[in-house]
């Protein structure tokens, strides 16, 4: 009889853990003012041995949670965070993918510049005019049309990185940050669009002047680098050489991508905190991208050139392309609600700090 | 939610509270009870449903007690879930009537076929 209580009591517990857990998929803030009573109520429909709860139950109440959670974020879009951090983010994407591709056709003019070969220029000229396209229109508020260019727009990037892809793969390795800034400006774009009507306008008109600036400086890198080069013969053939100042050749295009995210921050000036979060949040895959191929495939771009026949990518090789991006996000988002959260306890005063 | 029709459930629901507040548990019985056995609400499901009565103004909470150190939470109609109540009662008995009166006419066409 004993034992019998004993074991109804672990059984008990263990259901209690396990409905527990899937009271997890629920939102904190929601966890917190029902998790008891929903658990209440689950545990007094339980057999008195129930170790696990049944199918249908765990079904509902994981697709409850997600739901929930679901509307949580979209009703977060209809909110000015959200809208300010999409609505700039759709900007400097645009400015910043209209830059790079114009830099790629600078570099192709200019001889004797220090860049890697970029599109055909037909696939330049029409992805630098697009992009700028989405730049006015995101600028302006036309959100259907920020949203269908740039849309059409990644869809372009991933179309060019895969019609090269079989002859060039570190091509396609060096431009994944491009693909994966051309989505994330597609989904800020798309954002705005279930975001709705209303909202500031996003840049300030001094704060456009500057990111225009930093796009011509980007766009005309490579014409400011062979200007600062020296050209030298050796056994009758000659070779750009850096002068002193191309000691910083190598990073140019990371310095005035830095540039432009310092642009970013003074246009940021009147931006509330929660839309900075956002834009990072929103920046991280880029990031993440930036990084993957930067250190994580390092040695696949210094060897797949040196072979006759270009050396593809191995299957784990695209599932880190595919995956840290995404998990960057996630991450980013997590800790966003985590974040924001612990703000809003701490603004009810039931949170201590220290 | 206030122009669509309400489904069986949220139907279900309302009707459970229009006899008395109850909490959750409660409720789940009495959908079960008034339904004849066919509607089996799971907890997921309940509390979506009362999340999104009490969001729409037809369901509130009536008392909070601790049973067993577990919260107990008591929901209970609101004046304008009483009202929707009774308009869906109206739409879905003239509805019945309709279907049963429409039903006579096939029946008495299908005897007067036979003759």
């Amino acid at each position: 009889m004993t034992r019998s209580r004993g074991t109804r009591r672990t059984a008990h517990a263990l259901l209690e853990r396990r409905y527990r857990r899937l009271l997890g998929w629920y939102p904190a803030d929601y966890r917190t003012a029902n998790e008891d009573e929903i658990l209440g109520v689950a545990l007094a429909r339980a057999t008195p041995d129930q170790r696990r709860p049944g199918a249908g139950e765990a079904a509902s109440l994981i697709v409850s949670g997600i739901r929930l959670r679901l509307c949580l974020l979209l009703r977060s879009l209809h909110g000015p965070g959200w809208r300010d951090a999409a609505a700039i983010f759709a900007i400097l994407g645009a400015v910043l993918l209209a830059a790079i591709h114009a830099q790629s056709l600078v570099a192709q003019l200019v001889p004797g510049a220090f860049r890697e070969a970029g599109p055909p220029p037909a696939a330049g000229i029409a992805l630098t005019a697009g992009w700028s396209l989405v730049a006015a229109a995101a600028m302006l508020r036309w959100r259907w049309a920020t949203a269908a260019g740039a849309s059409l727009g990644a869809a372009g990037e991933a179309a060019l990185l895969a019609a090269r892809y079989a002859s060039d793969p570190s091509f396609l390795v060096l431009s994944w940050w491009q693909l994966t800034l051309a989505v994330m400006t597609a989904l800020a774009a798309v954002t705005l669009l279930a975001a709705g009507e209303g909202g500031n306008r996003p840049l300030s008109w001094r704060a456009i002047t500057i990111l225009a600036g930093t796009a011509a400086v980007l766009a005309g890198a490579p014409a400011i680098e062979s200007a600062f080069s020296t050209v030298t013969t050796a056994h009758g053939v000659g070779s750009a050489v850096p002068n002193s100042l191309s000691g910083i050749q190598g990073l140019w295009a990371d310095g005035l991508v830095a540039g432009l995210a310092l642009t970013l921050l003074a246009a940021a000036e009147r931006l509330s905190p929660a839309a900075c979060r956002r834009l990072a949040v929103l920046s991280v895959p880029v990031a993440a991208a930036a990084a993957v191929t930067g250190w994580g495939l390092r040695g696949f771009l210094a060897s797949s050139p040196r072979f006759a026949h270009p050396v593809l990518l191995a299957a784990a090789q695209w599932a880190a392309l595919g995956v840290v991006p995404v998990l960057g996000f996630a991450a980013g988002m997590i800790l966003l609600g985590r974040h924001e959260r612990m703000l809003r306890l701490v603004a009810a005063g039931q949170y201590d700090a220290s | 939610m206030s122009e669509r029709a309400l489904r069986a459930p949220a139907f279900l629901v309302l009707t459970s509270l229009a006899g008395q507040p109850q909490h959750g548990y409660g409720v789940i019985e009495d959908v079960l009870r008034i339904s004849d056995g066919t509607v089996r609400l799971h907890t997921g499901t309940l509390y979506a449903l009362l999340d999104r009565l009490r969001e729409a103004g037809l369901v509130e909470v009536d008392r909070e007690e601790i049973v067993s150190s577990r919260l107990r939470r008591y929901y209970r109609l609101t004046g304008s879930g009483a009202a929707r109540l009774a308009s869906e009662a109206a739409r879905m008995q003239r509805d019945a009537g309709v279907a049963a009166s429409r039903l006579r006419q096939l029946r008495r066409a299908g005897a007067a076929g036979a003759l």
